[in-house]
């Protein structure tokens, strides 16, 4: 792209551009936003797409001439001025010149397929105007013939890339004599694609944009969800768009479903119903849950970790506050036909919930026997984020003393949560969308903990099996597994090449070192044979560590001590209100303060104490009604307008969907 | 990705607490320069993490006084709703109970009182306001001093005795307090490891 900036000012009515004094206004946004706007190259890829009638806001920045004030703004689409309120309110971030103002235009929609000229026109009190120019495309959405899709069940395997599922197909099923003994249930699905995952702003993408790229159709910056970016501090007034689960709701009656082991203000969950700036306003995000999702977007169930922004400030463990809260500017409720919000630590959102029908379940005891009779479901089953399989499935087969720690002994599966998950979505005639979430084989590859991650990623396929089950006998299911970014540049590279007993030994003996631990130890090539892995009953291995264990590298990795044995406790996790207090406060702190021991330190390539997110392409595999159009090579948002093509269109049915 | 916490500040190894802050009116908010300099350490954190695995044992407990822990501030299993207020707890209330904590550093400290944490924590309540960064367990201590005196920052484990009293309040501040302290002076006892007393006599020849 040519980096001449095409702002395209106009000294209007009378050669105004000859004074040194009166200058234009400067347009520095355009939203949406654009390459035609930012590099003046009217070129697809076009950065903004939409469906037809999918809503989205108008925004433009405008920086007035020193002393001037702007007093006029306009969007024009392919030449036809836009009807509606406009609202200008100061822009307040840092580096903009005193005067300059945000110009909205709340909710507009598209109906006809195409590329669109978007200008804005401003003018100021002295009467001089500017234009800028971007575009938009509002998506056609095909012919196919074939039967439409009435559910989606969308699973999110966070920061799952090919090596985290080829290394839980290892530990699961085996592998002998270059053949792996058996599949994944993922495995089984007959498509497969590869998605590029960049943002708005990076080409390394955070959990944000990673997922509201799939419910939207759009890049958004890292950090934000449901919203282009925009020049005033406040988080929620973002310029929005409408996500799948809204648009569906409003115009097929769909239900929407969010199941994550995260806390549900978390970004992946979050993604599918919230429009905010900041990721971390858990008290705003959680609210608006309730507060719009539950009316805008037919919300239905919703299940995962975060009570502590469910239970009023005046209960011990609350994290609810005015900071993370929300009030939205009266224009953007009206323009959206929302609720503007209070701040209201003291309410009791648990609660409020109730009185909108929902069933509250707070373990997986009361979650097995409420699914059946509720036509609207909460699971709320930790403070914050909820413990990893690992510690889950250890806790059942009585040895809880990480889920006790927590204070949540019996919490739910993934497969157990969706099981419960669809028992109720499916009620509703119309359909629904669902999005699951294996949340932690993310945040368990940035604390390098592999036995964590691959546990947590067998969790995720058993839960993918029950999706598949579902569709099975719900042919007019869609099931798409994927993930919103790889993390930790995660890769197999060998086996142990000594028994678990001689590997224990050396983890203990501070003389073992890079010799003892790497060089004595990582075997490569035909020296790490097919490690073997022992699963019982309940579908997780009997041990993590076997003798001559696989063997876990890590590209984006941060500092760490590694001695190849499974980690009796998880690194601490700072969202969890108790994790200063003992027991949490015993556990340690990041990666450089665990397997200390044997003296083995690898230095990281990226700097604090996680492992990154990287850039790398992500597999994305599809399963049922319309599963064939999810074939091939393309960009994550491209995922949204095939599914919804085959929801509002049809589906193409030239290969075996199943 | 994970969500970044401003938390967990260090003992020992920081640096020196200066300048100490001024008495101000119970109203008056803070200076630019107290802000700029409460915030200038605000990843000091990251020089020493694990600052209560180094505490000394502590001395015996006077006649009268209860040892407490926060991890004994609450029952172990957490219900349906949040967790509660344990019966140890409740069973001191009005008591005189002993804690080892640090103080929390915060850029508008209520004056007269400190907030004990059981860690280093660092809170920022000009950006983020009465924000979620404290832990469930933090006390509120009421520091016996002159009118609108505000609490000298104290870096380091504290060792404090007082009258505890349990139960939901809302505090002048906005934070609502759980449990909270009544010191009986306004001394704030470090609890550090005694050094070992150098011997008088000349070293032999």
């Amino acid at each position: 792209m040519k980096l001449n900036h095409s702002v395209l000012k106009l000294a209007a009515l009378c050669g105004l551009l000859a004074s040194p004094v009166l200058a234009v206004p400067t347009i520095s946004r355009l939203t949406p936003p654009s390459a035609l706007f930012s590099y003046g190259d009217p070129k697809p890829p076009i950065i903004a797409r939409f469906l037809p009638g999918q809503r989205f806001d108008l925004q433009a920045t405008i920086q007035p001439d020193p002393g001037a004030i702007i007093v006029g703004v306009r969007f024009i689409v392919d030449g036809v001025s836009v009807p509606g309120p406009i609202t200008l309110v100061l822009a307040n971030v840092a580096g903009l010149p005193a005067n300059t103002v945000v110009a909205s235009q709340r909710a507009y929609s598209n109906a006809t397929p195409g590329i669109h000229t978007l200008s804005v026109t401003t003018t100021d009190n002295r009467g001089v105007s500017s234009v800028a120019t971007g575009n938009f495309e509002v998506v056609a959405l095909g012919n196919a013939t074939g039967n439409k899709i009435k559910n989606i069940i969308f699973m999110i395997g966070d920061g799952m890339g090919i090596a985290h599922r080829t290394a839980a197909r290892i530990v699961a099923n085996g592998v002998s004599q270059g053949k792996a003994l058996s599949p994944l249930a993922m495995d089984t699905f007959p498509i497969t694609g590869i998605l590029q995952t960049s943002s708005l702003n990076s080409i390394v993408t955070d959990s944000a944009p990673g997922a509201s790229c799939y419910s939207t159709g759009n890049k958004q910056n890292n950090n934000q969800e449901g919203v282009f970016p925009d020049d005033t501090t406040d988080a929620f007034d973002n310029p929005r768009m409408e996500y799948l689960g809204e648009y569906l709701a409003r115009t097929q009656g769909k239900s929407l479903g969010i199941v994550t082991t995260a806390d549900v203000f978390d970004a992946t969950p979050a993604a599918w119903a919230i429009h905010t700036a900041n990721r971390g306003a858990g008290t705003g995000i959680c609210d608006q849950f309730l507060d719009e999702a539950t009316t805008k977007a037919n919300l239905t169930v919703l299940l995962g970790g975060g009570r502590k922004w469910f239970l009023p400030s005046t209960t011990p463990g609350s994290a609810r506050a005015n900071a993370s809260d929300y009030v939205l500017p009266a224009e953007l409720a009206t323009g959206w036909g929302v609720p503007a919000g209070t701040l209201d630590p003291t309410r009791d959102l648990i609660g409020g919930f109730q009185s909108a029908g929902f069933t509250y379940t707070a373990n997986a005891t009361q979650l097995r026997t409420s699914a059946a009779g509720a036509t609207k479901l909460l699971g709320l089953f930790a403070l914050s984020n909820m413990n990893v399989a690992y510690d889950k499935i250890d806790g059942r087969r009585g040895n809880g003393s990480v889920v006790n720690d927590y204070g949540f002994p019996d919490q739910p599966m993934l497969d157990e949560m969706t099981d419960a998950a669809l028992t109720v979505l499916n009620k509703n005639p119309n359909g629904f969308v669902v999005m699951i979430e294996a949340a932690s084989i993310d945040k368990q590859a940035h604390n390098m903990d592999s036995e964590r991650w691959i546990l947590d990623t067998l969790e995720f396929d058993r839960a993918v099996a029950r999706a598949r089950a579902f569709a099975a006998v719900n042919p007019d299911t869609l099931v798409i597994v994927t993930a919103d970014h790889e993390c930790a540049g995660v890769n197999i590279i060998g086996a142990s090449t000594v028994s678990a007993v001689n590997l224990a030994t050396r983890a203990a003996s501070p003389a073992s070192g890079v010799a003892g631990l790497r060089d004595q130890v990582v075997g490569l090539y035909e020296a790490a044979g097919f490690p073997v892995y022992s699963i019982l009953a309940d579908g997780y291995p009997e041990s993590t560590n076997p003798n001559r264990k696989m063997l876990i590298g890590y590209a984006a990795n941060s500092d760490r001590y590694e001695d190849w044995i499974s980690n009796a406790q998880p690194i601490r996790d700072s969202q969890q209100p108790f994790n200063g207090t003992a027991p949490l406060n015993t556990y340690p702190s990041d990666p450089t303060r665990r397997d200390v021991t044997g003296g083995y330190f690898i230095a990281g390539q990226v700097p604090g104490s996680s492992a990154a997110h990287t850039a790398s392409d992500i597999p994305l595999y599809a399963y049922g009604r319309g599963a064939v159009a999810f074939t091939g090579s393309y960009d994550n948002t491209d995922v949204f307008f095939k599914m919804v093509s085959g929801v509002l269109v049809g589906t193409t049915t030239t290969l075996s969907e199943r | 990705m994970r969500f970044q916490l401003f938390v967990l500040v260090t003992c020992s190894l920081v640096p020196p607490l200066v300048p100490a802050l001024s008495a101000h009116g119970r109203h008056a908010p803070p200076t630019t320069a107290e802000i700029a300099w409460a915030r200038t350490t605000a990843r000091w954190e990251t020089l020493r993490r694990d600052a209560r695995a180094f505490l000394p044992p502590r001395p015996p407990a006077p006649a009268g006084v209860t040892d407490l822990e926060f991890s004994e501030f609450f029952s172990p299993v957490i219900g349906d709703r949040g967790p509660e207020l344990s019966a140890k707890l409740h069973a001191l209330d009005g008591q005189r109970v002993r804690l080892v904590g640090f103080m929390v550093r915060q850029t508008i400290p209520t004056p007269g009182v400190l907030l004990l944490a059981p860690q280093p924590i660092q809170v920022d309540e000009v950006e983020y306001g009465a924000c979620d960064d404290l832990p469930p367990q933090v006390v509120r201590v009421f520091v016996p001093l002159p009118a609108d005196a505000r609490v000298p920052l104290t870096a380091g484990p504290l060792l404090l005795t007082g009258s505890l009293e349990v139960g939901q309040q809302p505090e002048p501040d906005g934070r609502n307090s759980f449990i909270r302290l009544r010191l009986d002076t306004p001394d704030l006892t470090p609890h550090v490891a005694a050094r070992p007393v150098a011997s008088a006599a000349p070293a032999s020849p």
